[in-house]
């Protein structure tokens, strides 16, 4: 990928990923966590927050540490390398707030041409799933590789 | 009798650990309210048409 990122740390099943955001703001330990919707389904949900100091966390926090676009590019980080272990599992991803979601879409868009390379992804729009588009308000997401194993 | 004591002071012991507040720490956005909002939105969207196979 070749927009900056932070290191990443993850758990040995790659469910979990953590890195520290670091800016004016100092330095905030953000989480990117995987769930399976139902056992056996190949959808996973993906949350991602923000972890303070006493260990809470927040999906809602704005955390405006002057690094946006290199936090968004190492949550994609992140998915590429959930989809090392998962080659078959499809990414559902949604925003706790518009604004949140929001956000995805323009790590997407940022990050597309590396994603299109070995991923699709599709958009939720009017209750309904297309391939993604550029520049569309989408509710939700879900990303998956091209060529499963 | 050294049975009831012991009894006794259990049941004190379990009244007292019950009016005792616990703070929940997450450790895991998955455990989350919010989060877990966000898997009950997307089992709604994953029924609906268009979801690549």
């Amino acid at each position: 990928m070749n927009l900056e990122k932070y290191e990443i740390e993850s758990s040995s099943t790659y469910l979990r990923f953590e890195f520290y955001s670091k800016g004016p703001k100092g330095k905030i330990k953000k989480q990117v966590e995987f769930e399976q919707f139902e056992l056996d389904s190949v959808f996973y949900n993906i949350g991602f927050g923000d972890v303070d100091e006493y260990g809470n966390i927040n999906d809602l926090a704005i955390t405006d540490n002057n690094d946006g676009q290199k936090v968004l590019a190492t949550v994609v980080l992140s998915i590429f390398k959930f989809f090392e272990k998962y080659p078959n599992a499809s990414v559902f991803a949604t925003g706790s707030s518009k604004s949140r979601t929001r956000l995805y879409r323009i790590g997407i868009t940022n990050n597309w041409t590396e994603i299109e390379k070995n991923y699709e992804v599709y958009g939720f729009l009017n209750s309904y799933w297309s391939p993604f588009e550029k520049g569309k308000d989408y509710e939700a997401f879900i990303i998956r590789a091209k060529n499963k194993k | 009798m050294k049975v009831n004591n012991s009894s006794s002071t259990l049941l004190e012991i379990k009244k007292q650990a019950s009016k005792i507040k616990v703070n929940h720490k997450l450790d895991s956005i998955v455990d989350t309210p919010f989060f877990k909002k966000k898997m009950e939105k997307g089992r709604k969207m994953l029924t609906a048409p268009g979801l690549p196979k």
